[in-house]
């Protein structure tokens, strides 16, 4: 296991290495464009600067990065190893679990017991800090079970002097407390668009893509402040249109709802025929569109239209977020939409 | 002539011979001429052809091997220690794998994390010819659980190499987001009527079945936007008459009419804890013909919505729409769907005493 | 209870004052023989004496001499001999012999019934005694009837006053015997006391003998009284007659291991007897003296352990006990038993004088990872030499099924309340706790009698006030022994009853079963006479909520939110909607839902089939359920149209899908919306489906061999794009067959055309044997030959008998 996935990393950092005359050009600009130091990592300065004390030092404490998808939380931590250790070493000094690995109590108990349980020498490797210390990266450490998680506590303190923990995930809610007290907690930010247009344009820039500012602009609005799925979708929209991309190719490739198909939703539920909404809404699922964005773009457009009162834009948005819940539990779009849009109808002709 | 049904006969296996959506098939095209795509992911309605326009796609990578398929049944330990297997179909060709881990119910995990290993660890023959990698076809993927789909998010990248996953499902809405954001997503339409009908033309031609237009819109309506639907409701009306007259009946399926008879008319007519007693059988009839509750709601809506459409008071509706929902959902996080279904239709018994 | 005279008995122990148990008093007394008869005569009490003297007075013949005793005894043992086919448990009898004789005038006339269980000795034993004594045993109380003889038990548990035929007798004026009075009773009427009449099983017997020893053992126990006994174990039986109740159940053990170490004895004596047979409970018939091994069976804490350990040491019986802390899987057990079973040698050798009685307790724990440790025993069981006793609590067990079959079953009942009481009531005044006889028998009904239970419920009382104050609201009557699941729902569900209990009671009742109830609950709601709908939707929200909670402590084994799923899916709604309810239905849902996993399943099986062609993973139900119709359309036509391609089409869609006709009779069948419940296929002529499976399994049978030929090439059908069975090279094959099949029908009766049709058949598809003269070898053939697959096995067979179902 531990073997595959330093190999896996092998191949990612071979691939990084430009200069490599084979460049595998299916390599995922997300991989090929994963910062190798921790100062690239964009916009997250303050976990830089911190870190980079650690770089100084070699004095790492338990790591538990938190924030949100796509803003570089493993990036941190890889790129943190590298340096620490250099680029012959570090694939030793590190395990990486993740959600795709098998985590359940026993893989803690053997596996990261075992590995907790080497020692290893310090300074082998001239030119890095190569502190005495491995590190374990439990990546999207929120699929663990508690089970997994209570038994990781101990050993994070019987093995503090040989190993350091890194956890990673999404929500900090999901990890129990006793994990999160015996680590330092960074929180990552969700990229702001500038920052994100810049790294886009980056990214663009060596591959040779041509582009617009409105169309980086789309792709981050679309991806939410999710720089991985914003690099995924330049990829796969440069891809697919030759290497130039504009905000339609984004919008096309990003499931983007046409804002006519809003529009006519707005418009529908302004009406006093519970019919028309049924059949409006029929046609919406029968179109196949992301519910989930379907409704946020329904709320944008409502909030801007200037006919309906504040009050009842308050009490839509009650049932879109009741709605969007239904939604993420897996209830049936077609009658949850039809649900809110109704509801919505009342509500505009309630007064 | 008649080996096969019209759905597998006439169906498309290139993305030329696609008949709607050509922007789709654009796109595809350029992906596969690419010699190197990212994971994909389908969504859209039933029977609006995702999984044809994969096939179509993928014959347009590898050429028409991945016509050729075998069936085999994979088994797999659930853990190292226990001896309990779970198994899960497989339908492969040379070039790629399909599968349905929903199948597995809450092991789909397993198969998830096994089988991509498995298929990843195994190299292709003759790589020089073929492309270097493998391609998994994951259906039903609204249909996993949580925990397969976090299993899947990991494995996309790591194996990104050696295989390319391809997602199909109904509603994106289920898919975590993480897999969302790995994937490039096609949303396959359902054809509208207009589609429909051509299709239905064009078959109806093929096979030479003298069927009036009137009733190819008709069944275009009804199969609403459902092509597999249509396609088989239109071979069947041929072997039904000899001779199609044009004023037949397009009938619904059985389970819905059952639902507006035996179901939507007592709790219309009598709003009484005997109609309860009535109806409960009535679930069960459904229930155990494995027609997923939602969709008994979903019917059972449309009957009381029709019943009350030209109701003086409006918020009838809006509370029977409000209550329909909510009951949903609450079925949707519960086990067990008869307790659901007579929770709604006690619903709807008050909401009708009381208002209408 | 136990109060019996002990008179008799003690003059027999003086008189082999050597003899220190009753296993050796039987051997002794063997040997012994008749000079101790006359030895015994002579030192009987007088009532006894007398009673002989009669009887050598109503002794027709020559026997007025002394020295005809002898002759007298020769005489009665070959009489017994001689019929033997009533007697139960000879050895028994012949035991008596040596101190009683029986003489059929002693109770001539009387006509006596009994009832209940005996504690003196086995019920069956002491109708025999009657018999032997003239006395007519009946089965039920009539106006003749002189004597009830009743237990203080029945065989049910209930008390011997409870009974039909005591109810009768008392109505008849029928004079009423309890146990305790038999003993005088016997003494009057015939002169002995029962002690004498059943030496070796006498209970007094035993009890004085472990008395001795008890005597030793408490003063051991005295001594380690500082030491730390959980009052349990220090209160643990010490004799038998500590043992509280089921005196009768000892007799069934003595009487057992009695006999297992005197098979010979007996069969010597009575080769016929040894056939004798004894009905055991599920109804099997075992020979009694085969019975190796015996079962005692009964709930927890009422002394089964003790109770063997006792009779055990009583008999002294060296005992080796097995219990579930023990590892009992197969091989352990072979191992550690066998060596005591089989080497009786080396055990005379050790212990000459001492025998062994091996206990296997709590073999209805013998599971899990004790696995083949039943079967295993049973091995045992079948070859030991040494008595082996097991004991279980459940009986019903289904594991300790094949086990009861090998053994001989001793029930322990449930003791009295008021005898548990009584043994309280001593340990109470032992440890100085103050309690109230009635409190302590409060006290035992709370626990289900369940001695051992109450004894510690007893210590904790004495250790929780230190005024050892008892407070008999302490004890809340358990609900348990008092509910069962359905009681529980009907007292939920009930307006009256429901009023009566607390919040928390409701919530007990939920826990009894908080599996079932929760269903019981919702499939009864309705029904239970409320009428206000409002209320009713409330309770359906309610439940629908639980569900969602059950749901949620299934999958994420919140096992604490049991509680609010109680609350809401049986407390809360019942109040809601209960008013009356008399019988609650079964709750329906699980056979619903075993329903709908059925029609899942075959769903997914469909899938399977269809999905090399289809590629279909949803909307399975649309797909199979127009397949269904196209194949019955089809059908349909054939009689319509006289079209004979139909069936043909049919075949060959049936191929393409991989649909064998099992399958579309059951499995897609089952996939159509179908309320009634109809047989679907039913509007098509038989005579069609007949000739549909036929001529699908010819195709099935040549396509088999095709396969089967191209098995080295590929093992695998593909199904290609460009596959289709009418061109290429499958097409003569093809429509051979087909021609064939038509051949057949036209010619269905002239068999040896069929013959002759089958021989070009096999000769076109390059069958191997050219011996197949007959249709029904070939077909055998095929199947030895080539490995099918169930389905095709399974509609061979069909083919079969749809054949014969044509002719």
């Amino acid at each position: 296991m531990q073997n595959r996935t330093l190999n896996q990393f092998n191949k990612n950092t071979s691939a990084m290495q430009v200069e490599e005359p084979v460049v595998k050009p299916m390599l995922p600009w997300v991989e090929k464009y994963r910062p190798n130091k921790i100062e690239d990592l964009a916009y997250q300065e303050e976990v830089v600067q911190s870190l980079q004390g650690v770089l100084k030092t070699g004095n790492l404490p338990h790591l538990l990065l938190h924030g949100p998808p796509g803003t570089g939380k493993t990036s941190t931590i890889i790129a943190l190893a590298k340096q620490l250790f250099g680029p012959d070493f570090w694939r030793q000094r590190v395990l990486e679990l993740n959600a795709s690995d098998d985590r359940g109590i026993n893989v803690v108990r053997n596996k990261v017991k075992k590995f907790a349980e080497q020692i290893v020498a310090k300074n082998p490797n001239p030119g890095f800090l190569c502190p005495s210390y491995k590190i374990i990266i439990l990546d999207e450490a929120d699929s663990m079970t508690n089970d997994a998680q209570s038994a990781l506590r101990r050993i994070i303190e019987d093995y503090a002097t040989t190993t350091r923990f890194c956890i990673i995930c999404n929500y900090i809610t999901k990890i129990i407390e006793p994990l999160v007290s015996r680590c330092v907690k960074y929180r990552f930010k969700s990229i702001p668009e500038n920052e994100q247009i810049e790294r886009l344009k980056f990214v663009a820039d060596s591959e040779s893509v041509t582009y617009n500012l409105d169309a980086l602009k789309q792709l981050v609005v679309v991806s939410g402040g999710d720089l991985r799925k914003s690099v995924n979708m330049l990829q796969s929209s440069s891809t697919l249109y030759e290497k130039s991309i504009n905000k339609k190719a984004i919008n096309e490739i990003s499931g983007f709802i046409p804002d006519e198909q809003i529009e006519d939703l707005v418009s529908v539920i302004q009406t006093k025929s519970i019919r028309s909404v049924q059949e409006e809404c029929t046609r919406v699922i029968q179109q196949g569109y992301n519910i989930e964005q379907l409704i946020l773009q329904f709320l944008d457009v409502v909030l801007a239209t200037d006919t309906i009162k504040e009050k009842q834009k308050a009490k839509m948005m009650e049932i879109a977020a009741y709605t969007e819940k239904c939604l993420i539990e897996g209830s049936a779009e077609d009658l949850q939409i039809f649900n809110l849009m109704a509801q919505c109808q009342r509500i505009i002709n309630e007064n | 002539m008649l080996q096969q049904l019209w759905t597998e006969s006439t169906k498309p296996k290139s993305l030329d011979s696609l008949d709607y959506h050509s922007e789709i098939s654009e796109i595809l095209r350029k992906l596969a001429k690419n010699s190197d795509f990212p994971h994909l992911l389908f969504y859209g309605p039933n029977g609006a052809g995702k999984k044809t326009r994969v096939l179509a796609f993928l014959k347009e990578v590898y050429g028409s091997g991945v016509y050729t398929v075998t069936e085999e049944e994979k088994e797999y330990k659930i853990n190292e220690t226990s001896n309990t297997t779970t198994s899960c179909t497989v339908l492969s060709s040379k070039f790629h794998i399909d599968v349905a881990p929903s199948d597995a119910d809450h092991h789909d995990k397993v198969i998830i994390q096994k089988l991509i290993k498995e298929v990843a660890s195994s190299h292709q023959v003759n790589s020089k010819q073929t492309k270097d990698f493998k391609v998994v076809i994951i259906n039903e993927v609204d249909n996993l659980t949580k925990e397969a789909q976090a299993s899947l998010r990991r494995t996309m990248e790591k194996y990104i190499e050696r295989c390319r996953i391809i997602l199909i499902c109904e509603s994106l809405a289920k898919i975590i987001n993480p897999i969302r954001s790995r994937c490039l997503l096609i949303r396959v339409p359902a054809p509208d009527q207009t589609q429909v009908a051509q299709i239905l033309d064009k078959i109806s031609a093929q096979y030479n079945c003298k069927i009036s237009q009137q009733l190819i819109n008709k069944i275009a309506i009804a199969s609403n936007g459902n092509l597999r639907e249509a396609i088989l409701y239109l071979q069947s009306t041929r072997v039904n008459n000899t001779c199609i007259k044009d004023d037949q009946n397009i009938a619904a399926q059985e389970w819905k009419l059952h639902i507006q008879h035996n179901i939507v008319m007592p709790i219309v007519k009598n709003q009484l804890v005997e109609t309860m007693k009535e109806i409960r059988e009535k679930f069960y009839q459904l229930l155990v013909n494995c027609i997923p509750v939602d969709r008994i709601m979903f019917e059972m809506l449309q009957g009381v919505l029709n019943q009350y459409k030209d109701h003086a008071n409006k918020i009838i509706l809006y509370e029977l729409i409000k209550s329909t929902a909510k009951c949903e959902n609450r079925a949707r996080q519960g086990s067990k769907g008869i307790v659901h279904l007579e929770a709604l239709a006690a619903e709807y018994m008050t909401i009708i005493k009381q208002f209408a | 209870m136990q109060v019996q005279t002990q008179q008799p008995q003690t003059q027999l122990q003086k008189q082999n004052p050597q003899l220190d148990n009753g296993n050796d008093i039987i051997q002794q007394l063997k040997k012994v023989g008749v000079e101790k008869n006359n030895k015994n005569i002579k030192d009987l009490g007088p009532d006894i004496k007398q009673s002989y003297d009669i009887q050598f007075e109503q002794l027709p013949q020559s026997q007025k001499k002394k020295g005809a005793v002898q002759i007298t005894w020769e005489k009665q043992n070959s009489l017994k001999v001689s019929k033997p086919e009533n007697k139960k448990q000879m050895d028994v009898e012949i035991e008596k012999q040596d101190v009683f004789k029986n003489d059929p005038d002693l109770l001539n006339g009387l006509t006596i019934v009994l009832s209940g269980i005996l504690n003196v000795c086995s019920r069956d034993k002491f109708e025999q005694f009657l018999k032997n004594n003239g006395a007519k045993v009946t089965g039920s109380v009539s106006g003749k009837t002189n004597y009830l003889i009743v237990g203080d038990k029945l065989e049910d548990g209930r008390k011997g006053e409870e009974g039909n035929k005591f109810k009768e007798a008392t109505k008849k004026g029928t004079k009423i015997i309890r146990e305790n009075e038999l003993n005088n009773w016997l003494v009057d009427k015939i002169g002995v006391g029962i002690d004498e009449i059943f030496p070796d099983s006498s209970l007094s017997k035993l009890l004085k003998k472990s008395g001795s020893k008890k005597q030793d053992q408490q003063e051991t126990v005295q001594s380690d009284q500082n030491r730390n006994f959980s009052l349990a174990d220090k209160y643990m039986p010490m004799s038998l007659s500590e043992l509280v109740d089921n005196k009768s159940s000892i007799t069934q053990l003595n009487d057992w291991i009695y006999k297992f170490q005197h098979p010979n004895s007996e069969g010597d004596q009575n080769q016929k007897i040894k056939k004798k047979i004894y009905p055991i409970k599920n109804g099997q018939i075992l020979n009694l003296l085969e019975i190796l091994s015996c079962l005692i069976s009964g709930p927890p804490g009422i002394g089964k352990t003790s109770m063997v350990r006792l009779v055990a040491e009583a008999l002294g019986l060296k005992l080796i006990v097995n219990n579930a802390s023990d590892k009992r899987n197969k091989g352990s057990l072979r191992s550690v038993l066998n060596d005591l079973i089989d080497n009786s040698v080396l055990m005379n050798l050790f212990r000459p004088n001492k025998d062994f009685l091996i206990v296997m307790d709590e073999v209805d724990g013998m599971t899990g990872s004790d696995r083949g440790g039943i079967s295993a025993l049973i091995e045992c069981i079948k070859s030991t030499r040494v008595p082996i006793v097991c004991i279980c609590n459940d009986i019903d067990n289904p594991k300790l099924k094949s086990l009861l079959s090998h053994c001989y079953s001793i029930k322990f009942q449930k003791p009295e309340a008021k005898s548990v009481a009584k043994r309280l009531k001593y340990i109470c005044e032992q440890e100085n706790i103050n309690m109230s006889f009635e409190d302590l028998e409060k006290l035992a009904i709370c626990f289900d009698c369940d001695i051992r239970q109450s004894i510690n419920m007893l210590e904790l009382q004495k250790f929780q006030s230190n005024t050892n104050l008892f407070q008999p609201d302490g004890f809340k009557k358990d609900k348990v022994c008092v509910f069962n699941t359905f009681n529980a729902a009907v007292s939920l569900l009930n307006r009256n009853q429901r009023i009566q209990m607390s919040l928390r009671d409701m919530l007990d009742m939920f826990f009894l079963d908080y599996d079932l109830i929760p269903l019981i609950i919702q499939d009864n709601y309705i029904l239970s006479n409320h009428q206000d709908i409002n209320n009713v939707a409330k309770a359906a929200e309610l439940i629908a909520e639980g569900d969602i909670i059950s749901k949620k402590i299934r999958k994420e084994q919140q096992w604490s939110l049991m509680p609010s799923f109680g609350f809401l899916s049986s407390v809360y709604p019942s109040t809601i909607v209960g008013e009356q309810m008399d019988f609650p239905k079964f709750p329906s849902w699980l056979g619903k839902n075993s329903t709908a996993n059925k029609i899942k399943r075959e769903r997914h099986q469909i899938k399977n089939r269809l999905a090399p062609i289809t590629y279909l993973t949803s909307d399975i139900k649309l797909y199979s359920k127009y397949l269904f119709q196209l194949i019955k359309q089809l059908l349909e036509l054939k009689v319509l149209r006289n079209d004979r391609d139909a069936v043909w089409n049919v075949v060959q869609i049936m191929e393409e899908y991989r649909i064998t006709p099992d399958l579309l009779k059951e499995d897609l069948h089952d996939q159509i919306f179908n309320p009634l419940k109809d047989n679907l296929l039913s509007t098509v002529n038989a005579q069609i489906k007949t000739q549909l499976t036929k001529m699908y399994n010819k195709r099935h049978l040549i396509q088999k061999e095709k396969t089967s030929k191209k098995k080295q090439a590929n093992p695998e059908r593909y199904i290609s794009e460009n596959y289709n069975p009418l061109i290429g090279e499958e097409a003569p094959l093809v429509e051979q067959s087909q021609k064939e099949i038509e051949e057949e029908e036209n010619k269905k009766e002239e068999k040896k055309e069929e013959e002759m049709a089958q021989g070009t058949k096999s000769k076109n598809v390059n069958k191997r044997t050219k011996k197949q003269s007959k249709k029904e070898t070939k077909k055998l053939k095929l199947v030895e030959d080539r490995s099918f697959d169930e389905d095709s096995q399974q509609s061979l067979n069909n083919f079969i008998v749809d054949d014969e179902e044509d002719e």
